[in-house]
């Protein structure tokens, strides 16, 4: 069995409550442009601090990885443009920019863990997302770039980067960084949520 | 006039100079296959220092060019693997001496420092290999690299971000950047060069 599906399976819960959120659902239903423009504007804030944290480990993955690497990167600061456009300059709320203040710049050697955490949490997004089919148009639009067969790919290939580090990082570190890492993505759309409205 | 032509302008005379280097005609004559691989050891030592330093520098990039930024990080990165799967192991460590010099008063001192560095050493080898007419194929593919239509309109994307950097730095601190980097590629191509004739 591949590393990543190893882990996968060693966070169950933690992966199935992130799949069941009640967020994708939400924004499926139908959601005010106001209130889903503040969360694009999180979202940007989230893709923003991310580029922080894959950024200087991308010359410390071996290749042909980091080229991966380099890739998600040239994506993270695409779509924190596409996202600050889209939510027209609405600054995200405090609480949302206390919580991605903690998300602190990796040390350059932990290419491993920024690897392993991006695939995870980007798959846990794309999943969840795929599983609802939004009605709104501005919705769509979003909801499109996140399940587009572009992301697909892009996740195949990262895979295959989270399986090699997942070799070299030991299990019993990788477990409890993915279990802060669905936690962290379920607390963000909780956040969402409250931009939303129940 | 932009800041960059006003800059390349300032310093014409250094950087025709650096472009007559005796090793870019070795480079046109028959090279030995192995010491060429060396070179590119060389070489693979100076982009892997760009690369690490571009990429500290992407965070800092003013909104709306981090993309371009992004971009080149994605060309280096294809750049070194090409380098570290055609240049010999054990060769690098001179090289990246050698690309410490150029590198390291820039690379970590601001993005503005970065990008104009990595525009300075991406043009002035663009213009100084693609005159060239390289008789081995291993050489011929390493100029393509370099001075591709990929390479060209990166190039002229990054001067955009690069005349925002010069207009923060100001010409004198950029002039005396612009020195350093032709200089120390001067100081690469000298290395270049003894290793090449070495072999023959």
């Amino acid at each position: 069995m591949r590393p990543t599906q190893v882990l996968l399976e060693r966070v169950r819960d933690e992966w199935g409550r992130v799949l069941r959120h009640p967020f994708p659902r939400r924004l499926a239903a139908g959601v005010g442009a106001a209130g889903f423009r503040e969360w694009l504007g999180l979202e940007a804030a989230l893709a923003e601090a991310m580029a922080g944290l894959v950024a200087p480990v991308v010359p410390k993955a071996p290749k042909p990885h980091r080229y991966v690497l380099a890739q998600a990167l040239l994506f993270l600061v695409e779509e924190a443009e596409w996202l600050e456009t889209q939510a027209r300059g609405r600054p995200p709320l405090p609480e949302a920019t206390a919580r991605l203040a903690r998300l602190r710049p990796a040390p350059r050697t932990e290419w491993k863990r920024v690897a392993t955490e991006f695939w995870l949490g980007g798959s846990a997004y794309f999943h969840a997302l795929r599983a609802v089919r939004p009605e709104d148009e501005w919705v769509r639009a979003y909801w499109e770039r996140r399940t587009s067969a572009i992301i697909a790919a892009f996740l195949h290939d990262f895979a295959e980067l989270a399986d090699l580090a997942l070799a070299r990082y030991p299990g019993a570190a990788a477990v409890p960084h993915a279990r802060r890492v669905l936690a962290g993505l379920a607390g963000f759309w909780d956040l969402g949520l409250g931009l939303l409205g129940g | 006039m932009r800041p960059t032509q006003q800059l390349l302008s300032a310093h014409r005379d250094a950087w025709n100079r650096t472009m007559r280097h005796p090793f870019l005609r070795v480079l046109e004559g028959p090279v030995a296959e192995a010491a060429f691989r060396r070179w590119l050891g060389y070489e693979a030592g100076w982009i892997g220092q760009a690369l690490g330093g571009l990429a500290c520098a992407v965070p800092q990039v003013p909104r709306g060019h981090r993309y371009v930024v992004a971009q080149a990080l994605v060309v280096l990165t294809e750049e070194l693997d090409w380098l570290e799967a055609y240049g010999l192991e054990g060769e690098r460590e001179e090289g990246l001496e050698a690309a410490d010099r150029v590198v390291e008063r820039a690379f970590g001192q601001g993005w503005e420092c970065s990008v104009l560095v990595l525009w300075t050493g991406a043009r002035l080898q663009f213009d100084a290999l693609r005159g060239l007419e390289p008789q081995e194929e291993l050489v011929r593919a390493f100029q393509e690299r370099r001075t591709s239509a990929v390479v060209e309109a990166f190039l002229h994307d990054f001067a955009e971000l690069t005349d925002l950097a010069l207009q923060k730095l100001g010409m004198a601190t950029a002039g005396d950047l612009l020195a350093r980097v032709v200089a120390g590629q001067g100081e690469l191509w000298d290395l270049g060069l003894a290793l090449l004739e070495r072999q023959e």
